[in-house]
This record gives C-alpha cells, sequence and structure tokens, in this order.
C-alpha cells in the first residue's frame, strides 16, 4: 500500500515536470517566429492573453521558464495595419490591452531576443479572453467566488461573446448586401454598355462597308 | 426538553450547512463545462500549423471545431494525433468540421492544419479546442441531440435546500449547453456569410470581365467582317461571287 502511494506519487512528480505549466492550448515556435491570431473585436473592448513560454534546455532536456528571453506582443488593426498595442514582457504573465476602433485585430506573438538565441524552440501556451470594458471588475474577485457564482459568470461572459459576435455578424452583412445590390446594378450597367458597343460596331460597319461599295461604284 | 429540541435544531441545521456546501463543493468540482480556446488563425500557402493541447487524465473529452473562413475554395486538410502517434482524424480538404475525441492516453495532442494545396492562398481558419474540465466523465460534451442536463447530482440527503441546489445546477448546466449550441450554431452562420461575400464579389468581377472581353469580341468580329466583305470585292480577283 505504501509502496503504490510512493510509486503514484514518483509518477506524478516525473508527469508534473515535463507538462506545460498552464493546461491550456499551446504551440512551438521556432527561433523568432512570429504567430498572428485575428479577432474580430468591437470598439472598446478588452483582450486579456495569459501566456507562458518555456525554452528548450538540452541540458536538462525539457521545458523550462528562462528568465532571459523576452517575448513580444504586437495587436494591429487589419486593414490600415495601425499598431494599437506593441509590448515587450516578461516569459510568463498576461498581457492587456483595449482596442480603440471596432474591426478586425491582428495579434502577434514572438520572442523579441534575436541574434544567437534563433535555434532556440519556445513552447508557447496561450490563453486569449476578450471582454467588455464593463466587466472589468470581474477580475479581482475571481478567486473568490463559489463553484455555482463562477459558472454563472461564465455563462454571462459567454452570452456576451454571442453578442458579440452577432453584432459583428450585422456589419457584415449589411456589408454584404450593399456589394450584392451594387453588383445586380453593374448588371444592367454593364449590359447596357454592351448593347451601346453592339450598336455602334453595327453603325461604323454598315458606314464603312457603304463607303467601300460606293468607292467600288457599285451602289 | 428545550435545550435537546434546541440541540436537535442546531445539529439539524448544521447537517444541512455541511450538506449544501458539499453540493456546491461537488457539484463545481465535477463540472461538464468545458475548458475552451477559440483562436483564428491564417494558415499561409504550403505552410503546416500545429497546436497542441496537454491531456492530464486519461479519457477525458476533447472537442474539435474548425471552419474555413476565407481563401481558395475553403478547404483544408486536418490531421489530429494522439501522444502515441495514433492519428485520431485525418481529413483532406475538408470545409467545417466538429468533432469529439475521447483522450485515451495522457500527453500531448496535435491539431494540425496543412495549406499544402495552395500556392499563393492564405486560408483563414476559426477553430476550437474543448478539454473537459474536472476528472473527466462518461457523458458526452452537448450535441445537437442532447437535452439532457449535463449535471452529476449530489446525494438528496435534507431535502429542500438539496433539491433547490440541484435545480439551480440544473438550470446552469442547462443554460451552458443551450449557450454552446447557438454559440456553434453562430459560427456556421459567420462561415456562410463569409462564403456568400466571396461568391458577390466572384461574380461582380466576372461580370466584368466577360463583359469587356464580349464588348472586345463584337469589335473584333465585326472589323473581321469588314474585312472579310473586302477580301471578296478585291481587284485580285477576276471575277465578282455570283450573289
Amino acid at each position: 500500500m505504501a509502496i503504490n502511494v510512493t510509486r503514484w506519487m514518483i509518477s506524478l512528480v516525473l508527469l508534473l515536470t515535463i507538462l506545460p505549466s498552464v493546461f491550456g492550448l499551446y504551440f512551438y515556435l521556432e527561433g523568432s517566429e512570429q504567430k498572428c491570431f485575428t479577432e474580430e473585436l468591437p470598439k472598446e473592448t478588452i483582450v486579456i492573453g495569459k501566456y507562458n513560454a518555456e525554452e528548450w534546455n538540452e541540458s536538462q532536456k525539457k521545458f523550462v521558464v528562462n528568465r532571459d528571453i523576452q517575448i513580444e506582443v504586437v495587436a494591429e488593426e487589419m486593414p490600415s495595419g495601425k499598431r494599437v498595442f506593441s509590448q515587450k514582457l516578461a516569459p510568463s504573465g498576461q498581457f492587456k490591452f483595449t482596442s480603440s476602433e471596432s474591426g478586425e485585430h491582428a495579434i502577434c506573438i514572438f520572442t523579441s531576443t534575436a541574434g544567437w538565441f534563433s535555434s532556440s524552440k519556445i513552447r508557447m501556451t496561450l490563453d486569449l479572453n476578450i471582454r467588455d470594458i464593463s466587466d472589468d471588475h470581474l477580475d479581482a474577485s475571481e478567486d473568490t467566488l463559489s463553484g455555482l457564482a463562477q459558472r454563472v459568470r461564465d455563462l454571462n461572459s459567454k452570452v456576451w461573446e454571442i453578442r458579440r459576435e452577432q453584432s459583428y455578424l450585422r456589419g457584415q452583412e449589411t456589408v454584404f448586401r450593399n456589394k450584392s445590390e451594387a453588383t445586380n446594378s453593374h448588371t444592367v450597367t454593364w449590359t447596357i454598355i454592351q448593347l451601346a458597343v453592339l450598336g455602334l460596331t453595327c453603325a461604323i460597319q454598315l458606314r464603312s462597308l457603304r463607303k467601300f461599295f460606293e468607292a467600288k461604284k457599285l451602289v | 426538553m428545550a435545550a435537546t429540541a434546541l440541540g436537535r435544531l442546531l445539529l439539524a441545521a448544521f447537517t444541512a450547512m455541511i450538506a449544501t456546501t458539499a453540493a456546491i463543493l461537488i457539484a463545481g468540482f465535477f463540472s461538464i463545462t468545458a475548458e475552451a480556446t477559440t483562436l483564428t488563425y491564417s494558415v499561409k500557402a504550403n505552410e503546416r500549423a500545429c497546436f497542441y493541447i496537454w491531456a492530464d487524465v486519461p479519457f477525458k473529452k476533447l472537442g474539435f471545431y474548425f471552419a474555413v473562413q476565407s481563401g481558395g475554395s475553403f478547404d483544408i486538410d486536418v490531421e489530429v494525433t494522439d501522444p502515441k502517434g495514433v492519428q485520431l482524424l485525418a481529413l483532406e480538404r475538408e470545409r467545417q468540421g466538429d468533432y469529439i475525441f475521447t483522450a485515451n492516453n495522457v500527453g500531448e495532442h496535435s491539431f494540425c492544419f496543412s495549406n499544402d494545396m495552395s500556392t499563393f492562398v492564405e486560408k483563414q481558419i476559426d477553430f476550437e479546442i474543448l478539454l473537459e474540465k474536472g476528472l473527466g466523465s462518461d457523458r458526452p460534451l452537448p450535441t445537437e441531440a442532447d437535452d439532457q442536463p449535463l449535471g452529476l447530482h449530489a446525494e438528496d440527503r435534507t431535502g429542500q435546500t438539496e433539491t433547490s441546489i440541484n435545480s439551480l445546477d440544473d438550470t446552469v448546466a442547462r443554460l451552458s449547453g443551450s449557450l454552446y449550441r447557438a454559440d456553434r450554431m453562430q459560427d456556421h452562420f459567420k462561415t456562410r456569410q463569409s462564403r456568400n461575400y466571396d461568391t458577390v464579389i466572384s461574380t461582380e468581377t466576372r461580370i466584368f470581365w466577360f463583359s469587356i472581353a464580349e464588348s472586345v469580341l463584337i469589335i473584333g468580329m465585326a472589323a473581321l467582317q469588314v474585312f472579310a466583305v473586302r477580301t471578296f470585292f478585291s481587284e485580285k480577283r477576276r471575277h465578282f461571287p455570283r450573289v
């Protein structure tokens, strides 16, 4: 019984040493490679990103948090390329920024320690959280809530997310409808232009043939 | 007499309090709500982008949703591998998918998108990877056909407080499932919206270029006809063609 428990404890400890520190989605970055994610953000929305960067250590043969590396996070507005947020941060922590305009934003994350570190492999765990500016006070009291209240809070934020996507879809639908109507009117325009070209060509053709025949003294 | 009655009352209140806290803790701990990460990523031409998730406990449910938002014919190659290297899913040229796997092994599960079929078009993919929270269970994640409440029930011990906690928990769980479905439906609409917009732009471009091509063709044919008629009456011919 004691041996089983110890064996279980040892395997758990071993497992924990190779696990990523935060359970979540992660990906690998080679050297100064950057990975960008696009998000549709309405005006004045807070984006909170929790991340954890671990570097592959050859001597220890596992991923460890290296205090020397710096992670850079850049957020840009897609069509204009205007930088909304740019910061160099510690390898583990969170970043937070607020969108000023509504539209598509690109959030890029990469290691900014260039040069001879370029052969390093980084394991990046990322968790993006998008929140309304009025919900900011939730951050402080998260740990103290009981399970049920926390779930209701989660439902609340889920509803807000659905509404955010809905307003985005509505905007997209307006653009689509305008484009659709424009295409419809263009069909008419181009057909009329084609008929005009046809008529003009016909007239020029007949005139040139008549001139030709008159010159040939056949008419 | 009064003391024993008071004692009994206090005992009952204390038991009720313990039972309530136990129920809340159990309901929260075995919560079936999954931990989800939704991201939108642009896969460049000939790129293979992989995302990983760590399953710490065996037999947890892994939910995977992806949809191609824009680019080319809106399709992508997908490959899902489990820690032992076993391929859980391999799709070629799929537009969208919603899958649930059971992570039988502990370790790193990989979800890879590869855009080998495009030479220069980059594809924007919306994907969501869910990992069941808690210690795992044999209940599935909410699906289209699922209308059952999803929380596990704590033992019914004192009646009134238990059932009210239970029904609240059930309601929250059912709401969670419904919201998940609503969110998924919205994702489908978003993808279709993208495709429809792409179709309209393609229609516009086609109308424009086909009109130009037709006009050029008309002018060309007219010129050709005039030229042909002229050659019929040229001096090189001996006689005029009989009409």
